[in-house]
């Protein structure tokens, strides 16, 4: 077994984990109530870093509700990581490497929420960016895992590029780093200096994000990562690069022209199509949940647009909704899709494959874990009473409540699109979530490991259900939620605050009326399966035996999804019957499937072929030839004279 | 520069562009060698005698010790390399004697046209004194452009050194002492160690055809 050594300091490290989050999720409560202006003006305090640099912090209401999405996912995924963590620790791997990487990375989290100027912000970025690095490549025995985290680092490098260029361009512009003095300076660039701030800023951000073009990284790190390290990246980080977008273009670059808006909408609703097509077809648990958040990120995309478009449109009303829904799918896509990540981690850990065609019937023999995913799923695909619903339905007013409000116009047009859109991936969601939870959950086992598999650390059990009990209480008790909402919504709309209660109504009553309708259905459940004694039977099959193969498979079920949008998704298959003489008789079947990365494909490889192409053409000057280079030198004195006559 | 005569400034001059083309024109390393020193030689005399005519005992220091470090201690050392690799051609490429002879003409024609803003100088003679130091840098880096041995490029790089050494002497009228001592150390440390860095190139390819180090390119 493994030394006692190790577990304390497991046990005891994620308790300070743990421990620290309660504390700052308290001090933030007790922070909130006791009120006053902090709230829009933020409270400011600085470090000396010493050469007369000092780094710039700020808290104010944005960063507040950020940092609790940040806190409550650090306070669950150490609660899971310390059940998590305890089969490393059987395996006699190291674990040094991962807590260092895991407080640092959680650490450099706060930095970026809380940094209050350009210079600040690059550094716990980069920090950031590695100490995630590291943690991706904690499995580094895995080729495959060592390959994502290189594409994770050079992507978020070819972000950071970005965003170095902005950062220094508006010091260069502004003579200073601070965001507000930025602010000060927007309204005085051009708006062609605005467009490219906002372009290389949309790019360094989005690739964090994980917008389609840029998400290549997202599902290979996100599924590579260990799983707390994965619900804490989809669940965490992907939101830190969106609140950027709100403290860097909304609230300094300023309004900004409407193609800003149409931007982020169109990003987001691609974003979440293809994220939602190529979740539909994955058969790893994990790959799968990664596109998935590229979905979602995707949603919250289009909720950003749509408030960016409402700003410029000067329409309050939409504007709000819009944000409203951007901020509360923010915080219920964390509890979902940390949860089931960690659904998928206690899958991993019980079955140790991945693969959904090796699953199925695990619902018997892990029924906790099943639970927890099955309220994470009804969360994540929208469906009604839990948080996912709403979310959706406030960013489906607010599409409508933009367009309604336009005149006439080729805007008023397009719009609409979106919201049919929108409709398009909560209905492919659902489908790609049955799949999921159907194959690996339902049916019978469709390998010995499934068979075997058994129920996970109580922990890693019980983590998912509390956050399902959080999620459902952020529902029932959506006046605090949207307290919770208010305060990035005070620094937001500058100047009046409607009270939220006028955009959407008491929500007060709504949990009367859950507690209605869930109560009418339970007396409905309980009073049907009262009425008939239970028989239990074998499922008829025409009087053969059932196996498991006559079942679903994870391929087969999302086929339809494939064949329609085979042209998106790139797909394509081959099929080889071999007959037994007559074709009636069929001896063996071959399928062969194939989905291509179209992106990288179309927007990657040419990229990359012509960078290749350049460097080629610049290594001819790098002939490694004395004389050449001595020429060189020859050439420049000749023709620096001549120039300087 | 009150000394020297116009007519006697104008002979030093012409032996340096004469030496200088000679190093150029010459096909045996050991050749242009004994021209170089020659040529080191004069710089030294006409530091010389500019020191006695002006009574300055500091440009005296420094035309002895350029007598003795540039023309005495460094010839030896490339000699011995000579010596060494069994060196005697100067291995051409690109281009032949005398194609090279008329490239560094027309080098010359460019320090020429390329020092026409510096005519108000106080003494056409050193107008002329800055158009050799420059037509010697150029000479130097087509030198070490063109040949390919590695004891070539050192002469090359002497020949810079040269050019150099006249140009700022007509352009200052005498550098402090520092500065010349300072660069005359320079180029000594520079020649050990290109001696070390030929030994090794010897050790290791058995010539010192500069071509080798193509292979260490990564």
């Amino acid at each position: 077994m493994f030394s006692k050594g190790s577990r304390s300091i497991r046990q005891l490290l994620m308790s300070l984990s743990i421990g620290l989050a309660v504390v700052g999720l308290i001090l933030g409560t007790v922070l909130t109530f006791l009120g006053g202006e902090w709230h829009k003006t933020g409270l400011h305090f600085f470090t000396e870093a010493g050469a007369g640099i000092s780094l710039t912090w700020k808290l104010d209401g944005l960063t507040a509700f950020f940092l609790c999405i940040l806190l409550l996912g650090q306070s669950f995924s150490s609660l899971y990581a310390l059940g998590y963590l305890q089969e490393y620790e059987e395996k006699k791997k190291p674990l040094r490497s991962f807590y260092v990487s895991w407080f640092l990375f959680l650490g450099s989290m706060f930095g970026v929420l809380l940094a209050d100027d350009g210079f600040t912000f690059l550094l716990t970025w980069e920090m950031m960016s590695l100490f995630s690095f590291f943690l991706v490549l904690y499995e580094h025995e895995d080729l495959q895992n060592r390959k994502a985290a290189y594409i994770y680092l050079i992507m978020t490098h070819v972000g950071t590029v970005f965003l170095t260029a902005a950062v220094l361009y508006l010091y260069a512009m502004s003579g200073s780093f601070a965001f507000e003095v930025w602010a000060k300076a927007a309204p005085t660039l051009t708006i062609i200096q605005l467009n490219l701030l906002f372009i290389a800023f949309f790019i360094g951000l989005g690739t964090k994000a994980g917008f389609v073009p840029f998400h290549i990284w997202l599902p290979y790190a996100h599924s590579a990562a260990p799983s707390p390290v994965s619900s804490l990246m989809s669940g965490v980080m992907v939101k830190v690069a969106l609140y950027l977008f709100i403290r860097l273009v909304w609230l300094t670059l300023g309004p900004g022209p409407v193609w800003w808006g149409w931007l982020f909408l169109a990003i987001g609703a691609l974003s979440a199509l293809i994220g939602i097509l190529y979740a539909s077809v994955q058969s790893d648990i994990k790959k799968l949940l990664a596109f998935s958040t590229i979905e979602n990120v995707g949603i919250l995309g289009m909720a950003l647009g749509s408030a960016f478009l409402a700003r410029s449109w000067h329409n309050a009303w939409a504007m709000d909704l819009a944000l409203l829904a951007f901020f509360w799918h923010t915080l219920q896509h964390m509890l979902f899709k940390s949860m089931l990540f960690m659904g998928a981690g206690n899958i991993i850990q019980a079955t140790h494959t991945r693969n959904l065609e090796r699953l199925g019937g695990l619902l018997k023999r892990m029924p906790k874990t099943g639970l927890g995913a099955l309220i994470g799923i009804i969360g994540i695909t929208a469906l009604p009473q839990l948080g996912g619903f709403w979310g959706e339905l406030l960013l489906f007013q607010s599409l409508w409540v933009n367009t309604s409000q336009l005149l006439n116009g080729w805007s008023k047009v397009v719009l609409p699109l979106f919201i049919g859109l929108l409709a398009l991936v909560g209905g492919l969601s659902i489908a790609t979530f049955v799949k999921w939870f159907g194959i690996s959950f339902l049916g019978q086992a469709r390998s010995l490991v499934a068979e075997k598999a058994k129920e996970a650390h109580p922990v890693q059990v019980i983590t998912p259900l509390i956050m399902s009990g959080l999620a459902v209480l952020s529902v029932l008790w959506p006046a605090g939620t949207l307290a919770l909402i208010n305060l990035p919504l005070l620094v937001m709309r500058d100047g009046e605050t409607l009270g939220i209660g006028s955009v959407i109504g008491k929500p007060i009553h709504m949990t009367s009326v859950y507690l209605m309708i869930f109560s009418l259905l339970l007396l409905t459940v309980v009073i049907l399966s009262k009425r008939k004694a239970r028989r239990v039977t074998p499922t008829w099959n025409c009087g053969s035996p059932l196996t498991p193969s006559m079942q679903y498979s994870a391929t087969g079920l999302t086929k339809p999804i494939r064949i329609l949008f085979a042209k998106v998704l790139g797909s394509h298959r081959q099929v080889d019957r071999n007959f037994e003489g007559t074709p009636y008789s069929l001896h063996s079947l071959n399928y062969e499937g194939e989905i291509k990365a179209v992106f990288e494909d179309i927007f990657y490889r040419p990229l990359i072929r012509g960078l290749l192409w350049v460097a080629t053409q610049i290594r001819k000057l790098q002939e490694g030839n004395i004389h050449l280079y001595l020429g060189y030198l020859l050439i420049t004195m000749i023709v620096v004279l001549i120039l300087a006559r | 520069m009150v000394g020297i005569s116009e007519n006697m400034l104008n002979l030093f001059l012409f032996v340096l562009l004469t030496s200088g083309l000679i190093i150029v024109y010459s096909t045996r390393v050991k050749k242009a060698l004994n021209w170089w020193t020659l040529q080191t030689i004069v710089v030294s005399i006409l530091i010389l005698v500019q020191g006695v005519y002006s009574r300055e005992w500091e440009v005296l220091v420094v035309g002895v010790l350029l007598l003795i470090g540039k023309a005495g201690i460094i010839p030896i050392l490339l000699r011995r390399v000579l010596r060494e690799s069994k060196t005697e051609w100067v291995g051409e490429i690109y281009l032949k004697r005398t194609s090279s002879l008329v490239v560094a003409g027309a080098l010359t024609l460019l320090a020429y046209d390329v020092t026409k803003p510096l005519v108000t100088l106080s003494q056409p003679g050193f107008r002329f004194g800055l158009v050799v130091g420059l037509a010697l840098i150029f000479y130097g880096l087509l030198l070490m452009m063109i040949r390919k041995v590695a004891i070539v490029q050192v002469l090359g790089l002497l020949l810079i050194d040269n050019g150099i050494f006249i140009a700022g002497f007509f352009l200052t009228k005498g550098m402090p002492l520092l500065v010349e001592m300072g660069s005359m150390f320079d180029i000594l440390i520079g020649i050990v160690i290109t001696v070390i860095l030929s030994k090794q190139m010897l050790e290791n390819y058995h010539s010192l055809n500069v071509d080798h180090m193509r292979s260490l390119k990564g």
